[in-house]
């Protein structure tokens, strides 16, 4: 059982993924733009997000930066989901300091697995 | 020398001063002055060459043919009588007849010579004068003397002093008259050799200074054509020469004769409607760019947006299935698998599509790249695939390293697609052979299948956006119908080849040539003639 941040800007992506992971028995936050996300990591503390690249104001590389300028927060696993495969994306994502990366579309099953791996690494 | 280059656009503006920049004179009217000119000054100095030369031969004819055969007669003139006298002499002396008649002859001889000398004196009052004087002198001494005293009977002892004193006093005033005329003959004379030289020099002199002014004014006359006809060409020859290099503001300037800016003239319209043409067609081709842009933005933007739906009704989907896996109904299992299905079919539909954009508008960033191991690693990627289906997949490739300038995530899709076509319309069981073969310069890539194959009607329409092979389409194998193009416009961005061959229901080869980069390539030849070496020496005996 871990709470876990998830941000995106489309209601149904967002859905799915708070679905998908509270079954596995997970606390989910979940809030559709970057900089709830960012504020919602400093308030809460949670112990895993997933942020969408493609969010309208502060992107999820943007968050990913804000999170990251919290000393108490340099930590925190983070998964960007991403509708672009181009590796320089990729890229950018892990030198913004992601931890893992999934593309769109994905599945709910691929995604569980890769939560799962980060949080039991992260213990 | 002006400049030739106009800057800027021609401020000429057509049909209004076309025909003031056309007012120049004509080559003709240019040249035809300058050669009368010239055919003036030449007739001019050939007219006084001549009669400079006819007036010379005449003073010498006149000195030689006139003047000094008179004054020659005038010296025999003094010889006759000097010679009667002497006759005279011998007479007194011997009383001998002969002389007598020597004396007749000679009588007859200075009467002859006094002609001639009187024939040339007539036209000169002085010399008339003078001659009538001599002639008067010489005929007083023969009326008074020589006459009387051959006449008279001879021998010593007829000697008469007075009679003597006599012919010695006149002979004496004629040898005076005669020194007087000689004189004005030998002043006659001198005055017609400076004549005659006079006109020589004056000839030689008049043919030098029309020979000087006609060089100054062929001089005069070669700046100015120069001016007027050479340097507006020569100008003209350099704008023709900027023009050749694209230079797009260079006009020619309207200057020199009429034909020169009828000339400059027709090159300007041609270069401004060369110019306009030129603009016309960056606009087009900016139109294009722009329209291939757009293009781009929206393929790779409805890509994205069809991706975030797709993720959502997958991942429902798939949610779904798991949720109800032990309580569904064969039925309903048929109408999720086919849902699935059709999500799968969209989403590599997404995926070619996105790929094709990429492929076709992605600026080559080429690197050296091996084909090796971007063939070994394709095949990799379909082996799990095709080992699902029992399909065995052989690969030959050399151990040297194959180089070309290459995009490897783009040259890996290429390869990518056709095994995976390959995997995909073999049946199961089956066998696709891959090969990498280097010729030359050129390494093929050979894939081989025993499959379905393509009905040959349907080969050349392979690589047309969305088409699938009818074969296909009844076997219902799933595809995009963007495969091959994509294959087909990598291997174009490669400077490659592709070659399909196909028999239906027996199999296809898709061969893809590519260009080895030439440098390594013979590098690789260094490597490679040892190597054969090697490899002959053992030969079975």
């Amino acid at each position: 059982m871990a709470r876990i941040l998830v941000a995106d800007d489309d209601v149904d992506i967002r859905e799915l993924v708070e679905f998908k992971l509270s079954t596995l028995g997970h606390d989910i936050t979940a809030v559709s733009d970057g900089q709830a996300a960012v504020e919602a990591c400093q308030a809460e503390r949670p112990d895993l997000a997933v942020l969408d690249v493609m969010m309208p104001g502060v992107s999820g590389l943007d968050a990913i930066r804000a999170i990251r300028s919290d000393p108490g927060l340099a930590d925190l696993p983070v998964i960007l989901l991403t509708a672009r495969a181009q590796e320089s994306d990729v890229e950018t994502g892990f030198d913004s300091g992601a931890d893992d990366y999934i593309t769109k579309p994905f599945s709910p099953r691929e995604l569980a697995s890769r939560v799962e791996a980060l949080l039991s690494r992260s213990q | 020398m002006a400049p030739s280059v106009q800057t800027g656009i021609s401020p000429r503006t057509p049909g209004k001063a076309a025909p003031l920049s056309r007012s120049g004179r004509p080559v003709a009217r240019l040249v035809a002055p300058v050669i009368l000119r010239l055919g003036v000054l030449v007739a001019l100095t050939a007219i006084i060459g001549i009669l400079g030369v006819v007036l010379c031969t005449r003073a010498v004819d006149h000195l030689t043919e006139d003047l000094q055969p008179a004054a020659a007669a005038n010296q025999d003139v003094l010889l006759d009588l000097t010679a009667m006298a002497g006759t005279v002499e011998a007479w007194s002396s011997s009383n001998d007849p002969t002389t007598r008649t020597a004396y007749e002859q000679l009588r007859t001889d200075l009467a002859a010579d006094q002609d001639r000398v009187r024939e040339y004196a007539a036209g000169d009052a002085q010399l008339d004068i003078l001659v009538t004087r001599q002639e008067e002198a010489a005929q007083l001494w023969i009326n008074q003397y020589a006459d009387p005293r051959i006449a008279a009977p001879g021998g010593p002892r007829s000697f008469d002093q007075q009679r003597f004193d006599l012919g010695r006093a006149t002979f004496a005033t004629v040898e005076d008259a005669h020194a007087a005329t000689t004189e004005a003959f030998d002043q006659r004379v001198s005055q017609a050799r400076d004549d005659a030289q006079w006109r020589f020099r004056g000839t030689i002199l008049g043919v030098v200074v029309l020979a000087g002014i006609a060089w100054m004014g062929v001089s005069r006359a070669r700046t100015r054509l120069l001016g007027e006809l050479s340097a507006p060409l020569i100008e003209l020859e350099n704008v023709v020469q900027k023009m050749s290099r694209n230079e797009p503001d260079v006009r020619a300037r309207q200057q020199g004769p009429r034909e020169v800016r009828a000339i400059a003239s027709g090159l300007n319209d041609f270069a401004e409607a060369q110019a306009r043409a030129r603009a016309v067609e960056h606009r087009i081709q900016r139109d294009l760019r722009n329209l291939d842009t757009a293009k781009d933005d929206f393929v790779s933007n409805v890509s994205h947006e069809l991706r975030t739906p797709l993720t959502t009704i997958s991942g429902y989907l798939e949610m779904v299935a798991e949720e109800f896996e032990d309580r569904m109904e064969p039925r309903h299992q048929r109408m999720l698998e086919a849902t699935r299905r059709n999500v799968a079919r969209l989403r590599a539909l997404i995926d070619d599509l996105l790929t094709l954009s990429k492929a076709e508008n992605r600026g080559t960033d080429l690197e050296v790249v091996d084909l090796v191991p971007v063939l070994r690693e394709a095949v990799t990627d379909v082996r799990i695939t095709a080992a699902g289906r029992g399909i065995g997949v052989e690969v030959s490739v050399p151990d040297l390293p194959l180089p070309v300038m290459a995009d490897r995530a783009m040259l890996n899709r290429a390869f990518l697609n056709v095994l995976s076509n390959a995997v995909k319309f073999s049946r199961d069981g089956g066998r696709v052979e891959v090969s990498l073969t280097r010729e030359a310069n050129r390494a093929t890539v050979s894939v081989t299948d025993h499959g379905i194959g393509i009905p040959a009607a349907e080969v050349e329409r392979l690589g047309t956006r969305f088409f699938r092979a009818s074969n296909a389409v009844t076997n219902e194998i799933a595809g995009t119908g963007l495969g091959v193009r994509i294959v087909q416009t990598i291997v174009d961005k490669h400077a490659g080849e592709m070659r399909i061959e196909s028999m239906e229901r027996l199999g296809t080869r898709v061969e893809i040539e590519l260009p080895l980069k030439a440098e390594r390539a013979a590098a690789l030849d260094e490597r490679a003639a040892p190597l054969a070496e090697v490899m002959e020496l053992p030969r079975p005996t």
